[in-house]
């Protein structure tokens, strides 16, 4: 297999099978990475899949050489697996219950609001329906919540403005909340 | 999902995205009004009940957290043990979206200390994002307030990724203070005071924090006040191109309106971040829903429906509601003007007087001092980010680091020191001019850099560009050339050697020579190739797009117009179109085929251009340097109303940026005094010229200068077809005069004036006037009838001439059937011409000369002629 940062230049080229590869490594990276950190013993702190996608952007690609539409890839993937990772975990385990060991808080917590998780499987499902309805939707929201990537960030990648990202993201919000039971 | 399924979806999701700038009260009417199929009527409904629903699990940045069980303790983190600079990580602390932070322990053996550390972890997903974090924490490193937490340290690790430590602070957030400690209304408004402090003085160094919420105020077990996470607060505005990406991620319950519409973070962006953390403190909700919307629900009502909030409903209906509802405007414009001035009416609500928040009649002065004060800001954040981003820049690239941070050190306390003069409290409220600012920085520079000659060379040729641009040429001419002597003595080929050469270039342009410009620049782009630089690098592009400016000036029309479409294609490869330097390549492509008589096609480019300055920095110096040209354009293509119209746009635009004086609003002054004679008369024309000269004069000095020459030869022709012969005769021979005191290669685009003097000295019988005659020759003497009176009027004269000295060319025309009173002696001229020339053949003469003559008497050198003609008969 390749060099991730070379697979990147070349799926970009166009090589679907490039594409596959990079999602392959990401996917077995972080999930190398998340039964490392969960198989440790016991402690206060919570994992986030976020910081694990990033840990892993840091530990499997060579920034410097990644131009913008590269990183994109890479994150749409990453985003990509990280739901994969997390759904299968859930099914094994027979649904991680909501709010499970909330120990510390996450740095960016949103105050004041008041609204009960869904279950991950059920945005799982709800997600597949958005997928069906669109496709773009879909990916957006995957790099969003399941890596963690702000929209200006997504509007830096996408090489779009932050207006439209805005845009395309409460399309998408609404979209996915709409399709959750 | 069947395809029906689908394409209701669909077609919901467009209806929605129509309602999506719409408030809640405007979707609801317009929902109501809809006739669409019950199936995507119900679905709409399901996405606007869902947006309009905050949901933390997926509005916080880092949502996933909750279905994942406890990790491992950090004991077992590869991270544990590393080494930052000093620090050595001791523990993790916590983790958002964007950072982590450790506990840290410094370990070079000096005094024991603990410090957070924060990584950026994904300030590398930005381009430049390092070097833009670096530069940004190198400076806010000075942000010393006791209740700002500032930074102990910063740096790079091996593998790129950006650090920052702090100190530790041990406290509570602030909502949770208030609420636990169950404070009074006086006593909530007293602490946020604090805070309100603390964001004053971080603007009076020019930094704007952002992103004000309450897990950004930590209160510690002394009650004392502190802000946190101003590691990557912005000190820009949108301005400035290379860090308009990378921004921060908001939080939307907190953020202002204009943060979702790539609105350009303003000191009144913290005026809305401290109106709503003082809304959460005291109603116990954040101001808005997650969307961003515009409206504020009153805070009185929010809070009567809460229990944090109850105690304080009292006095949110009496006073304090108005001052929640200024901070949080919509529109930051209507929003206090300063935190100090919030501050102000927070004491007088103490105090027990009446606010100021809603006195009628205050939205226009607030509105206009808002504008101003962020026209100052602007420019001061412009230029800091201008120096230390060369700054960034060159160390980023080096390889010795250790040399490049005390050198950074150096320049950043250089920057700092510069800009402390800038701070309102020392100024009494008056902001030194950025004339002297520069001049002061120009100074300090050579006397610290002296023996550093890169950092000088690029200190001084930053300084000496702003300064160019700001139209100080004197000042920028010292700072360039000294920056060329510093570059020359470093000796080592350079980046910002070449684009200072080409400034240099630039300035020789500013003081009327574009052919030393093209000189210097073509020497730019050489130094440019010799330091290494491929042609889409943004030197080289800026470069070639000077040089295709200076082909126009140089009447190079058709090599400008070349050059400047390879720019574009440079732009293109570049991947910057959405750089300033685009819509300068379109508006040289633009005036190069104007240039070639392509004016129609030169309209549409400008328009491009337009639009792409609109884009991208719509306040920027260019838009009124564009709006001036397609007012030029138009005014060519005969629209005259929408020219009148853009120039005005044009000139406002000039002096809000430049002033009145700057080269700049006066060329474009200049240029609608030269079209009001079309809009106006000619007489309306002189009035303006002979308005603009005394100003000129002063703007350029009293030497000799082309644009003063072009005006004064202009208010001579503008005079002398208002019928001011006298004075039109001094105007002439003061143009004359001063053309003739340029050197030599400054004369080439005033020539004219030769021909305008000539033209009156030939009316009045001077043999001089016919040596001055043979000095210009007009572009083309056909279809004279359509030229402007004063062409029409030359090519007369020198065929008149001409045919004294037997060589008989008439001008063609079509004399029109009634010409002006002013213009009928020209056409009878040119009608005995044309008589003289087909052999003398003088039938009809006497009735061309009877319409023509109207009974006046003749001026004598058409009546000597008249006769000659009248005795060849």
């Amino acid at each position: 297999m390749g060099d991730i940062t070379e697979l990147l230049h070349a799926a970009q080229s166009g090589d679907g099978r490039s594409l596959d590869a990079v999602f392959e490594r990401v996917y077995t990276t972080l999930r190398s990475l998340a039964a490392s950190r969960l198989s440790a013993h016991a402690g206060e702190h919570t994992l986030s899949a976020t910081a694990l996608v990033h840990e892993a952007y840091l530990k499997l690609v060579d920034a410097r050489r990644l131009d913008l539409a590269d990183r994109h890839h890479f994150f749409a993937c990453a985003a990509r697996a990280m739901r994969q990772i997390l759904v299968d975990r859930s099914r094994a385990r027979g649904a991680v219950k909501r709010g499970a060991g909330q120990a510390a808080e996450p740095l960016a917590h949103a105050e004041g609001i008041a609204a009960d998780a869904p279950e991950l499987l059920d945005i799982d499902a709800a997600l597949d329906r958005v997928d069906a309805i669109d496709a773009g939707a879909r990916e957006l929201i995957e790099m969003r919540v399941f890596a963690g990537l702000t929209l200006e960030q997504l509007a830096e990648t996408s090489g779009r403005s932050l207006r439209s990202v805005n845009r395309d993201w409460q399309r998408a919000r609404a979209l996915l909340l709409a399709q959750l039971p | 999902m069947d395809a029906a399924d689908r394409r209701a979806w669909l077609e919901a999701d467009r209806l929605f995205a129509g309602m999506l700038d719409l408030d809640a009260a405007q979707r609801a009417a317009r929902f109501a009004t809809l006739a669409v199929p019950a199936d995507v009527r119900e679905r709409l409904q399901r996405l606007l009940d869902s947006s309009g629903r905050a949901h933390a699990w997926i509005d916080a940045g880092d949502a996933l957290a909750r279905w994942l069980p406890p990790a491992g303790a950090d004991a077992g983190s590869a991270m544990h043990g590393r080494r930052f600079g000093v620090w050595e990580i001791d523990g993790e602390l916590g983790r958002g979206g964007m950072a982590v932070i450790y506990r840290v322990r410094r370990v070079d053996g000096a005094a024991e200390q603990t410090a957070a550390l924060k990584l950026l972890t994904v300030a590398s997903l930005s381009r430049d994002g390092a070097e833009r974090f670096r530069r940004e924490t190198d400076i806010l490193a000075r942000l010393a307030h006791p209740h700002i937490v500032g930074l102990l340290d910063a740096g790079v690790a091996e593998d790129g990724t950006p650090w920052l430590t702090m100190p530790l602070v041990e406290g509570e957030h602030i909502d949770a203070w208030c609420d636990r400690h169950a404070l009074d209304t006086h006593q909530v408004v007293m602490l946020f005071l604090q805070v309100a402090a603390a964001v004053a003085a971080a603007h009076r160094n020019l930094v704007i924090h952002r992103d004000l919420k309450p897990s950004n105020v930590l209160v510690d077990a002394h009650g004392q006040v502190r802000l946190l996470d101003f590691g990557i607060a912005r000190l820009t505005d949108q301005a400035d191109a290379a860090t308009r990406s990378g921004w921060r991620a908001l939080t939307p319950q907190y953020a202002a309106p204009e943060q979702f519409t790539d609105g350009s973070p303003t000191t009144a962006t913290d005026i809305h971040g401290l109106g709503a953390l003082l809304y959460r403190l005291l109603t116990g909700c954040p101001p808005r829903a997650a969307t961003g919307t515009a409206d504020v629900t009153l805070p009185s009502r929010v809070a009567a429906g809460s229990a944090a909030g109850a105690r304080h409903r009292r006095a949110l209906r009496d006073d304090l509601d108005r001052v929640l509802i200024k901070s949080l405007d919509a529109d930051p414009a209507r929003r206090y003007g300063t935190v100090d001035a919030l501050i102000a009416d927070l004491h007088r609500w103490l105090a027990g007087r009446p606010v100021l928040a809603t006195a009628p009649g205050r939205a226009y002065r607030v509105r206009k001092f808002v504008a101003r004060h962020r026209l100052g800001v602007a420019a001061g954040v412009a230029l800091v980010i201008a120096v230390a981003a060369g700054i960034a820049g060159t160390s980023w690239q080096a390889h010795h680091a250790r040399v490049q941070a005390a050198r950074a050190t150096a320049i950043k306390d250089f920057v700092l020191d510069l800009f402390a003069a800038a701070n309102p409290d020392i100024a009494q409220g008056k902001d030194p001019t950025a004339s002297t600012l520069l001049r002061n920085g120009a100074a300090r520079v050579r006397r610290e850099f002296g023996a550093r000659p890169l950092v000088l060379g690029e200190m001084l040729g930053m300084i000496g560009r702003v300064q160019l641009e700001r139209g100080l040429l004197d000042d920028a001419q010292a700072s360039l050339d000294d920056a060329l002597a510093a570059f020359a003595r470093n000796g080592v080929p350079d980046a910002k050697w070449a684009v200072a050469i080409g400034d240099r270039g630039m300035l020789a342009f500013e003081r009327g020579d574009p052919v030393e410009a093209l000189r210097r620049l073509h020497e730019a782009d050489a130094a440019a190739i010799a330091a290494g630089l491929a042609p889409t690098r943004p030197e080289r592009i800026y470069l070639e797009v000077r040089s295709a400016e200076m082909q126009v000036e140089a009447g190079h029309s058709a090599e400008a117009e070349r050059i400047a479409r390879d720019a574009l294609q440079r732009i293109a490869e570049a991947n910057a179109t959405d750089e300033p330097i685009h819509p300068d390549a379109l508006c040289a492509l633009a005036t190069s085929l104007h240039h070639q008589g392509r004016t129609a096609d030169a309209l549409g480019v400008l328009k491009q251009a337009e639009a792409a300055q609109r884009r991208i920095a719509p306040a920027h110096p260019k838009m009124a340097v564009i709006l001036n040209d397609l007012a030029l354009m138009l005014h060519r293509l005969g629209r005259y109303d929408e020219a009148e119209a853009t120039m005005q746009r044009a000139i406002e635009r000039s002096e809000a940026i430049y002033g009145p004086l700057h080269p700049q609003t006066l060329q474009t002054m200049g240029n609608r005094a030269s079209l009001l004679r079309v809009w106006k008369g000619p007489a309306a024309s002189a009035r303006e010229y002979e308005r603009l000269l005394p100003l000129v004069e002063r703007a350029l000095g009293s030497a000799p200068h082309p644009q003063r020459v072009n005006m004064l030869g202009q208010l001579a022709v503008a005079r002398d077809e208002a019928g001011e012969r006298d004075a039109a005769l001094q105007s002439a021979r003061e143009a004359w005069a001063m053309q003739e005191a340029l050197p030599q290669e400054q004369r080439s685009r005033t020539t004219w004036v030769a021909g305008v003097l000539g033209v009156m000295l030939f009316e009045r019988g001077d043999p001089a006037a016919k040596d001055l005659l043979q000095r210009y020759q007009p572009p083309t003497c056909s279809d004279i009838e359509s030229r402007t009176p004063f062409t029409r009027h030359l090519c007369i004269t020198r065929a008149l001439l001409a045919a004294d000295a037997g060589d008989c060319t008439v001008p063609s025309a079509v004399p029109p059937p009634s010409p002006e009173p002013a213009d009928r002696d020209w056409w009878l001229a040119w009608w005995l011409l044309d008589a003289r020339c087909k052999g003398a053949d003088a039938t009809g003469a006497d009735t061309a000369i009877a319409a023509l003559r109207a009974d006046r008497t003749l001026p004598p050198w058409l009546a000597t002629r008249l006769r000659r003609s009248a005795s060849a008969r």
